[in-house]
């Protein structure tokens, strides 16, 4: 029984590549089921032998639950600087704000995907990383640009790169479902996190899963702060939170081919802000808290060897109440309350007509509205509705894909005038080749073109945002190597890639002042972006007790605005985008205490298009180490002890300018699981 | 007039030779001075930009040697003015400058620019957040983006009163014995601007009355015996203007989004958003408007006249793609009373603002 529906599973995945993270999940079971899956669907099985990373025709990079452990990552924006092409915005410490952007796009260019669904936020278009528990992760995949994965909803082909968090979900119904986790942190600056996670199922094929956590954090963290001649030792202040954050997931197996997965989720965050590094300032009365609710439901079906149908329900609601205390503000205080609402409906059909050849049509429906307490308040909403037909064609060394995306956004608003309408028609295509027979090489290539629009934000806010707005355009090449070799006992694993591109963006959207208090945002700017990721892993298992694992990865990006040849930013660096960034960690994995050592760093950067001297933040690099070892407990159960030291040469950084980083902290965990 | 300015400078530097020789022969050994002696200039406020951590700077410009020394506190004091300064006055031998962000005030040596005191003000209850200063009477009064007329005594450096004020008191003028504050309530711009501005007489310290003003009044000033005011509306359909205020009353003199006044005239520059800009000339005898040609500026931050030689400065953006650039050093021209264009110097990031040497 069992084995039937991880065989339909299984195949589902390996033929239309569903997502990497779902195929890693039973990859200890694939190999035994190699022989028949081949014989049930005609199509060879690769998932076992060879990474998504190396087969994929558009880059991917994906990092599961133990390498996670391994490479000494302690939460996910740290897991999100040592992937390439990154640029991590972070505003400091463990309760300031942390987005991603990735090759030289902008943060709203990145969807970010929960456990296969999109998350959102119409108002500003990008999602706070800090959310999310790196506890909770069972993987991380980004890709950086489209994904050759065919069975996916309209609305994750519908951005320039993709960040998908699989987090651990409920397991399987018959096998092992009863587990428990407990694990308590607690570290530097007064900051501890419990964090609990209980499963089980049972035989008729229903499972849950339930996790809950707590943060709390003082995050009063010391910093030098250097004006003119004059070095002084500050204190960050104002920057408490707490978050409570859980989690209920089910999953109903009704038969051997259908699955119902779903989730409630709710996040919970009170946190004080400590605002940027001002000289001669040192309080701030900023507050922010943040509720974020949904529902998700998943249904996938695999009505016969040739076809299968998805469908995915969500509802978000999500709340932000910023408020700032000082006699400026009309009462002595400022109190924003936005509250956002999504329903996201989406359905998916997959019907493969000849072998190798797969086709999927995509429809996803959302309307999302936003409201706040503010007395300018038009009550904004948008329909998406948007549509993709893919086809793909694989043979045993080649494939190829092709999209194409139907974009309709429908722009209104209860209370004013809303933002224009959008409709574009997005193509994109991809296709992977591997020359040699036996030998792990390939070469990909790919192209994309897609746009964003723009945000509610950027469109309404009053004195800021322009109902004007077009989308802005986005073209993306990449053209690649990968390689992936196994040569031996001692050389476990080898996997390198590498990868060229060239992006341009026209139309951006950027604001233009009035005076200070009135600004608009206007479709004005274009910027091209060349660069290279280049990924290096390797397992060397020198005895059988001793193993060594190490991670590398570099990028180049050279993203210039290239508006019009007699502006001053003209052919510079864009703001914030360092030209060189990478990251390295070696771990030792051995019968006593587990060492890793990791690193990861990035050059000078500018808060200005311009590149102003004096508006330069210096490169940086960060070292952390992690000791961390499990002890086997009877039946089963297992205990876990684990120090991480982080920033360990103290070194004073910042990744946005007057938000410094945290100097060297320490981090303790104790996990008990069975 | 170039001609006649070239040789001007030539007796300049060669006076300033002769001084300099004249006094390393009575001291061997001499400290090269900081920063130039000028008597006939101007020190000059960049705001720098608060949102691209730009900090604001002190720049100082020499009308007979047309030199400008860019930041000059901090090359005399080894530290940043501090971030967003947007208000400063020269007053008897001591120069004192007021930062919105950083929320200090410095008072300085007028002639070493040392800086003799920092009063921060992140705990003051007599008002925070500096916006505009006036002087009288040994005084410096200080409008507090939080809604206090604050009290400065120059001998003792500190604040000694304030009164409650605004919402959002912009820039203050002291006329006929009272303190004139405009009360925008600038941050309460969603519900729409404040329309009243608070009297508040010099002696005893506190609010006489408040009256009505046009929509988001800005900055009050005096020409002659009259008070002036400038609105400005609320971008949108109220246009920004000068007014002149008469008892109560406030008569629409023209659009205007700057203004200075000097002798009979007020000088006014129109930059309403997205319209060309304007120059021109209120003669406030004749109630005459007269057009004036001000040419190269590229997007007009703000004006100063010169009270001792009618120097009239204008200090602009430098455009970027066409559009004002709030992140890009500016640069502020010379200008003849009648607007011819003298010279042009670089600036700092952010609007200017103009301190005259008396």
């Amino acid at each position: 029984m069992r084995k039937h529906f991880l065989i339909a599973i299984i195949s589902i995945a390996s033929i239309t590549s569903v997502h990497s993270a779902e195929v890693n999940h039973y990859v200890p079971k694939a190999e035994d089921n190699d022989t028949v899956i081949r014989s049930l669907s005609g199509v060879e099985v690769r998932a076992a032998r060879v990474s998504k990373a190396v087969s994929s025709a558009t880059p991917v990079h994906s990092i599961d639950a133990t390498k996670i452990k391994l490479s000494g990552i302690s939460d996910i924006s740290d897991a999100m600087r040592r992937m390439p092409g990154v640029n991590l915005r972070d505003y400091g410490g463990a309760g300031g704000l942390k987005t991603v952007s990735v090759r030289g796009l902008g943060s709203q260019h990145t969807a970010i995907l929960y456990d296969g669904v999109a998350l959102s936020d119409c108002q500003s278009g990008q999602i706070d990383l800090s959310r999310y528990s790196i506890d909770n992760v069972s993987s991380l995949s980004l890709y950086s640009t489209d994904t050759d994965d065919i069975f996916i909803p309209a609305r994750a082909a519908s951005t320039a790169s993709s960040l998908y968090i699989r987090s651990f979900t409920a397991p399987d119904a018959d096998e092992d479902a009863l587990h428990l986790k407990a694990q308590m942190k607690a570290g530097s600056f007064g900051y501890y996190n419990p964090y609990f996670r209980f499963s089980d199922g049972n035989s008729r094929g229903l499972s849950f899963s339930a996790n809950a956590e707590f943060i709390h954090s003082d995050n009063d963290y010391p910093f030098t702060l250097r004006n003119g001649s004059v070095v002084t030792r500050e204190k960050r202040s104002n920057s408490m939170m707490n978050v409570g954050m859980g989690e209920l997931n089910g999953r109903w197996r009704p038969n051997n081919s259908s699955v119902f997965t779903g989730k409630l989720y709710y996040y919970d965050s009170s946190r004080d802000l400590p605002g940027q590094v001002i000289y001669y300032v040192s309080s701030s009365n900023e507050h922010l808290r943040e509720r974020n609710f949904f529902g998700q439901l998943h249904y996938r079906n695999r009505l016969s060897s040739r076809m299968s149908i998805m469908a995915i329900g969500k509802f978000n609601w999500a709340s932000s109440r910023y408020t700032d205390v000082n006699g400026k503000y009309p009462g002595g205080v400022l109190d924003n309350y936005y509250i956002q609402r999504e329903s996201y409906l989406s359905g998916s059909l997959l019907y493969l007509p000849a072998d190798g050849l797969t086709m999927d049509y995509s429809a996803d429906w959302a309307i999302n509205n936003l409201s706040s307490n503010l007395a300018t308040d038009i009550r904004p909403y948008r329909n998406s509705v948007l549509q993709t037909l893919a086809v793909k064609y694989s043979t045993r060394r080649f494939t190829a894909m092709a999209r194409a995306l139907y974009s309709l956004y429908l722009n209104g608003a209860k209370d004013g005038d809303a933002g224009k309408n959008q409709s574009r028609l997005s193509p994109s295509v991809n296709i992977s080749y591997k020359p040699f027979d036996d030998f792990g090489l390939y070469i990909r290539g790919s192209y994309k073109n897609i746009f964003r629009v723009p945000t509610f934000n950027e469109a309404y806010f009053d004195n800021y945002g322009s109902i004007n707005l077009d989308p802005e355009l986005t073209d993306q090449l990449n053209a690649g190597v990968t390689f992936e070799a196994a040569p031996n006992t001692w050389l476990q694993q080898l996997t390198m890639t590498c990868d060229g591109y060239l992006n341009h963006v026209k139309n951006k959207i950027v604001a233009i002042p009035y005076n200070m208090f009135v600004w608009t945002m206007t479709n004005l700017g274009k910027v091209r972006v060349f660069g290279a990721d280049v990924t290096l892993s390797a397992t060397f298992a020198p005895t059988s007790r001793h193993s060594i694992m190490l991670m590398g990865s570099y990028s180049y990006q050279r993203a210039q605005p290239r508006t019009s040849r007699d502006s001053h930013e003209w052919m510079k660096q864009v703001a914030y985008i360092p030209l060189n960034s990478g990251s390295a960690s070696v771990t030792w994995v051995n019968p006593w205490v587990n060492t890793a050592v990791h690193l990861s760093g990035c050059s000078a950067r500018y808060t200005t298009n311009t590149n102003l001297p004096e508006t330069r933040i210096d490169g940086y690099s960060d070292t952390g180490v992690a000791f961390f070892r499990k002890f086997q407990l009877r039946r089963g159960a297992s205990l876990e002890g684990r120090i991480d030291i982080l920033n360990i040469f103290d070194t004073q950084y910042d990744i946005v300018a007057r938000y410094p980083m945290p100097g060297r902290s320490v981090k303790f965990s104790i996990e008990y699981e069975f | 007039m170039k001609k006649f300015f070239l040789p001007a400078i030539c007796v300049a530097t060669l006076m300033a030779q002769a001084l300099t020789s004249c006094s390393s022969d009575d001291e061997p050994v001499v400290d090269e001075p900081l920063i130039p002696a000028v008597t006939s200039g101007a020190f000059l406020l960049n705001q720098g930009n608060y949102s691209n951590k730009i900090e604001g700077s002190l720049n100082l410009l020499d009308f007979t040697t047309s030199t400008m020394t860019q930041n000059v506190f901090t090359t005399v004091n080894g530290r940043s003015l501090g971030s967003t300064p947007q208000c400063g006055v020269i007053y008897g031998s001591k120069m004192y400058i007021g930062m919105y962000e950083s929320n200090t005030i410095e008072i300085l040596d007028l002639r070493t620019c040392e800086s003799l005191k920092q009063i921060r003000l992140e705990n003051s209850t007599n008002g925070q957040q500096p916006r505009s200063m006036a002087t009288d009477g040994g005084k410096v009064y200080i409008s507090m983006y939080d809604g206090y007329v604050a009290r400065l005594d120059t001998a003792s450096m500190e604040i000694d009163a304030s009164v409650k004020v605004g919402p959002n008191p912009e820039i203050i003028t002291i006329y006929s014995g009272r303190i004139y504050v405009p009360n925008s309530d600038g941050m309460n711009w969603q519900n729409g601007y404040g329309t009243t501005a608070s009297i508040v007489t010099l002696n005893p310290f506190k609010v006489e009355s408040t009256f009505e003003v046009p929509l988001n009044p800005y900055k009050f000033f005096v020409r002659g015996s009259n008070l002036y005011l400038l609105s400005r509306g609320n971008y949108g359909d109220q246009q920004a203007a000068v007014y002149r205020i008469d008892g109560e009353e406030s008569i629409h003199i023209a659009d205007a989004t700057m203004a200075v006044p000097y002798g009979n005239d007020i000088y006014l520059v129109n930059a309403p958003w997205g319209a060309s800009v304007s120059y021109s000339r209120y003669n406030a005898s004749t109630e005459q408007i007269t057009p004036m040609s001000i040419s190269n500026i590229d997007a007009p931050a703000s004006i100063g006249i010169d009270p001792k030689s009618g120097t009239m400065l204008i200090s602009s953006y430098t455009l970027e793609n066409g559009k004002a650039s709030y992140s890009l050093p500016g640069y502020v021209c010379r200008y003849d009373l009648s607007g011819n264009y003298i010279d042009r110097f670089d600036m700092g990031v952010g609007e200017a603002v103009f301190m005259f040497i008396p």
